[in-house]
């Protein structure tokens, strides 16, 4: 984890807010969520009921965590003390920083709330902030009086690979807190998101400047999402290594060790560049850089920025030093696997064998099974997709989850959880070129090539013809593929 | 010549004391065996955890000759053995033990005692009596029955060798007690299950086998064909190979490169028939002393390392004839070995890096979820890649972890990274890592798989920080290097 001393600014302690003045910013949300069910793509798993906080911001929205509201199939807003509920929809959502904003098409809705003001300065630490929400089901606004206690970069389970500023306090967030303003005076600071499994008295707060990225990121009426540099470095406090990079005395920085494809910084920093300084601050032999007199990790200048906005770094390559610009932004990177929500998983089907394409929520539907070769071997594709270059010449990962029993694929399933290399001799880049190379027929059968395995499936054409209906009808299958069109690349 | 085994065991069967022929003298042929092991710390190779202590049994089969299973001698310091009930110990060790099989030999002094004899090979419902010994030495006997006769897992091995399942009254606590039929040794007891109160037993005809191997030294393991193959079940597969339709026939996927059978075999490759027997769809054929068992027991149990086999294969729609001799099994030929007896790894400590080769026993120390647990490239290596090294006596050798010092500051959240090259030179296995470090007297640069620039450690300092590292963690020698091959299938004593 990346040590931070935070960004706060010491000023006068601010008055706190009245507690009518509150319950007219609170809302309660009720919310039907309805997740996929990744083995059986073409259905959702059964809708379960929760329910979330949140609070007015100015221009009739409602701000609360992007996990309260994803897979939502029906949102209802309550104000504090008000009887009824009002459907209300997303606006915007950013699953990468867990923030969602929603809007209530009935406007009587607001009539008689006062909008939070969201705050320009951060608490420090051991200030006090007040935690509002309504924690395990209740109904009316509890509010829970907490510290401070740590500022710092942690990850954001609602994604499961994003990692932004957090700041820890000593109040309780449970379940229903989530979406809940923290309070600094009479103003937001941050939002209650997640607690940590077997802590006590330790809940995560999203901290103003994600709030701000997240807010300034919606103007232009789109979330984007924080752009990524994609560069793992190490920093540079070995003497000897600084000696083999030829760094001149006196000079600090961290040396970059890996450059992700899919990274604004691909095509610009390489391996074994130094980066020296970031838009003109110098970065620290550990990689931190001073800032608003904080050391903080030079991470968290990018983490301002948004995906359209440049960053300079001075970086020392071979024996020189050279300035490098880098356009920020965030491409589509499959190969991640974050988590996804509000979106079906695409699926085929063909001969009752269903093939989805590798995803986070499908490696967790797996859960204990993964402990098994095939399915290690998708968890090992997670997570080393990019670094063993396992991803050329693919877009997906495409697995055979699961087998709809039927006589013509009776024996197959010695091949379940592999991945899909080709079909009928055509390799298969993503799941939409599975319905094209079945027209291929080869010679009366369908062969079905997986990774790393030479042993092929393969199911005879004509009777695979005759029983997809049947399959399709016997299971309550609605259309034997369900596939996305290409998202079109910003 | 030709006549002499015959005389052989002619006067064999006249001078050597006949066997137990009663169960009531059964038991003369049993030895209690205690054992204190010690294994190494998979993880920190210099390290010994602290010795345990086992018991078991094994049989006398011969003067100064017994049997036992291996994994209760694995790791052995010290093997001792006594008659049961009876407080003095005789120091015993170990002639050859082999994994592979389950199977040890120990030498011994045993006056008095009378040797066992081999049982016949018997039939799944043949009767068999067990002996095991309280406390006090009192013996206890139990009636069983052979319920099941199939090559099966090891308890304690990821191999599979022919295997007797025995139902059986009695509740037996330790491993190696002993299985008779008609009075004659039929098997050791490997595993005993109380719920199901079925005991795995070792079988005699697999005992026998190791015993005559070690004494024709060298003894040279049991034989392995090569190549990995999956049953042949689908009807369309078999259609789209053109197969006739007499449910015969296994399809051949991989060959281990380097192997006497991938000069021979192709991926894809029907086989027909093993050895003169024909094998069926799932992999079967017909043992003559056993029944149906899979082809495993008919390379490995049937024919020794070198033999010539035949074999008939289905290949672009005909029936073609290949032959191929066998090889001896060796965990030492594997990219990731089993190293299934724990031996202490090679490593190399430098400046606090932990240098060594990726083994099994690596990996699986991270207990049951290992798959899970264990660094998932290194998992990846092992369950794909680990018989398919890309030539002879590569291994994967990573940088395990680091013992923090100054010298190697900045370096110490990097663990289970693969090494590529060092001193800017490429390697294939730790062989490589000490012939660099003996020409070069250190090693000062690492390249990873991963990181696209070295780790680099100061040569000025390398020493006296060796050396401080030895001394602050307690390290007594900073590199280990196996005389041998650094694991092979055999241990001797």
């Amino acid at each position: 984890m990346l040590a931070i001393v935070a960004g706060a600014v010491a000023g006068t302690k601010p008055a706190l807010a009245g507690v009518g003045q509150l319950r007219q910013s609170t809302v309660k949300i009720y919310v039907t969520v309805q997740q996929e069910d990744f083995l059986q793509p073409w259905q959702a798993r059964p809708p379960l009921n929760g329910n979330g906080s949140g609070f007015i911001i100015k221009g009739k929205r409602i701000m609360t965590n992007a996990h309260v509201v994803s897979d939502a199939r029906f949102i209802e807003v309550q104000r504090d003390g008000d009887t009824k509920k009002y459907p209300a929809t997303v606006a915007f959502i950013g699953h990468d920083c867990d923030i969602a904003v929603l809007t209530v098409k009935d406007e009587s809705f607001f009539a008689g709330s006062r909008p939070m003001t969201i705050g320009s300065t951060m608490p420090s630490l051991n200030d006090s902030v007040l935690v509002l929400g309504y924690p395990m089901g209740g109904d009316r606004l509890s509010l829970t009086k907490g510290v401070v206690s740590r500022i710092d970069y942690s990850l954001y389970s609602h994604s499961t690979v994003d990692g932004h500023l957090i700041m820890q306090v000593d109040a309780a967030i449970n379940p229903g807190n989530s979406g809940g303003p923290v309070l600094y005076g009479d103003k937001v600071v941050a939002i209650a998101f997640q607690g940590i499994m077997g802590a006590q008295n330790l809940g995560y707060t999203i901290p103003l400047p994600v709030i701000e990225h997240f807010l300034k990121d919606i103007e232009d009426g789109n979330y984007d999402g924080y752009p990524e540099l994609g560069v793992t470095h190490l920093e540079t406090s070995n003497p000897a290594l600084r000696a083999d990079l030829g760094m001149p005395p006196g000079s600090s920085g961290v040396v970059v060790g890996y450059v992700d494809p899919f990274g604004a910084a691909a095509g610009f920093l390489k391996p074994r560049d130094v980066l020296l300084a970031i838009d003109g601050h110098p970065i620290a032999n550990d990689g931190s850089v001073g800032l608003e007199g904080n050391n903080v990790e030079y991470a968290e200048l990018i983490e301002r920025k948004q995906c359209t906005e440049k960053i300079i770094f001075t970086i020392w390559r071979d024996k020189k030093t050279e300035a490098v610009i880098i356009p920020l932004k965030r491409r589509p990177d499959p190969f991640i696997f974050r988590q996804t929500y509000d979106r079906k998983p695409e699926y085929v089907i063909s001969g009752g064998l269903v093939f989805t394409p590798l995803s986070r929520g499908y490696l967790a539907t797996l859960g204990n099974d993964l402990n098994t070769p095939a399915a290690q071997r998708l968890l090992y594709t997670s997570r080393y997709a990019k670094l063993d270059n396992l991803h050329k010449g693919k877009t997906q990962f495409v697995v055979l989850a699961s087998r709809l029993p039927h006589p013509v694929n009776t024996y197959c399933d010695s091949h379940l959880n592999q991945i899909l290399a080709s079909v009928n001799g055509k390799s298969v880049k993503t799941i939409g070129d599975i319905p094209e190379a079945l027209n291929a027929v080869q010679g009366g059968f369908h062969i079905f090539r997986f990774e790393g395995n030479d042993n092929p499936l393969i199911l005879d054409a004509r009777m695979v013809g005759q029983a997809d209906g049947e399959i399709l009808k016997q299971y309550n299958v609605p259309a034997a593929t369900f596939i996305q069109k290409q998202e079109p690349t910003k | 010549m030709k006549f002499l085994p015959f005389i052989l065991i002619m006067i064999l069967s006249v001078t050597m004391p006949t066997v137990a022929q009663t169960t009531n003298n059964l038991h003369q042929c049993i030895v209690e065996v205690l054992v204190t092991a010690q294994t190494f710390d998979s993880h920190v190779p210099w390290k010994k955890n602290r010795p345990e202590t086992h018991a078991g049994y094994g049989v006398v089969i011969a003067d100064g000759r017994l049997v036992t299973t291996e994994d209760l001698v694995r790791n052995a310091v010290l093997v001792e053995i006594r008659r049961p009930g009876d407080a003095n110990k005789i120091k015993a060790t170990v002639v050859v033990a082999d994994p592979r099989v389950n199977a040890a030999l120990l030498a011994a002094p045993t006056p008095g005692y009378t040797p066992a004899e081999w049982a016949a090979p018997v039939k799944t419902g043949a009767k068999i009596q067990l002996a095991q010994f309280d406390d006090a030495g009192q013996r206890q006997n139990g009636e069983g029955r052979i319920t099941g006769i199939e090559v099966a897992s090891l308890p304690n091995a990821p191999h599979s060798i022919l295997t007797f399942q025995a139902l059986t009254d009695l509740k037996l606590d330790r491993v190696g007690a002993p299985a008779f039929h008609e009075g004659k040794l039929v098997g050791l007891v490997m595993q005993y299950d109380e719920s199901s109160q079925t005991s795995r037993v070792l079988p005699a005809a697999v005992l026998k086998r190791f015993v005559d191997d070690v004494s024709n030294p060298p003894y040279r393991g049991i034989a392995v064909a090569g190549f990995t193959w999956v049953p042949l079940i689908e009807p369309a597969k078999r259609q789209y190979l053109g197969l006739p339709d007499d449910d015969r026939g296994v399809m051949a996927l991989r060959t281990i490169p380097g192997s006497n059978i991938s000069k021979v075999l192709q991926s894809g490759d029907v086989i027909l028939t093993w050895d003169g027997c024909p094998v069926d769809s799932q992999g079967y054929y017909d043992d003559p002393e056993f029944g149906r068992l899979i082809l495993i027991h008919q390379i490995a149990g049937r024919r020794h390392p070198g033999d010539d086999i035949t074999l008939t294969v289905w290949r672009n729609r005909k029936q073609e004839e290949i032959k191929f001799k066998l090889d001896a099994y060796d965990d030492s030929r594997s990219l990731v070995p089993l190293n299934i007896e724990g031996l202490q790894a090679e490593y190399l400590l430098e400046g606090g890096l932990l240098i060594r080769e990726l083994s099994a026993d690596y990996l699986l120390a991270a207990g049951a979820q290992w798959m899970i647990r264990s660094n998932p490239r290194l998992v990846n290596i092992y369950l794909t890649r680990s018989q398919t090294p890309a030539k002879t006596g590569d291994r994967v050798v990573i940088l395990s972890a680091i013992l923090p010092d100054p010298i190697n500051v900045g370096y110490k959240m990097i663990r289970d990274e693969v090494i590529t090259a060092v001193n800017g030179k490429p390697i294939s296995n730790m062989k490589d890592v000490f012939a660099i470090r003996d020409s070069d007297g250190l090693l000062t640069k690492l390249s990873t798989q991963t990181l696209g620039m070295d780790l680099v450690l100061d040569k000025d300092t390398l020493p006296e920080a060796n050396r401080r590292i030895s001394e602050l963690y307690r390290i007594q020698k900073l590199q280990h290097r196996n005389p041998l091959p650094p694991v092979g299938p055999v241990r001797r004593n």
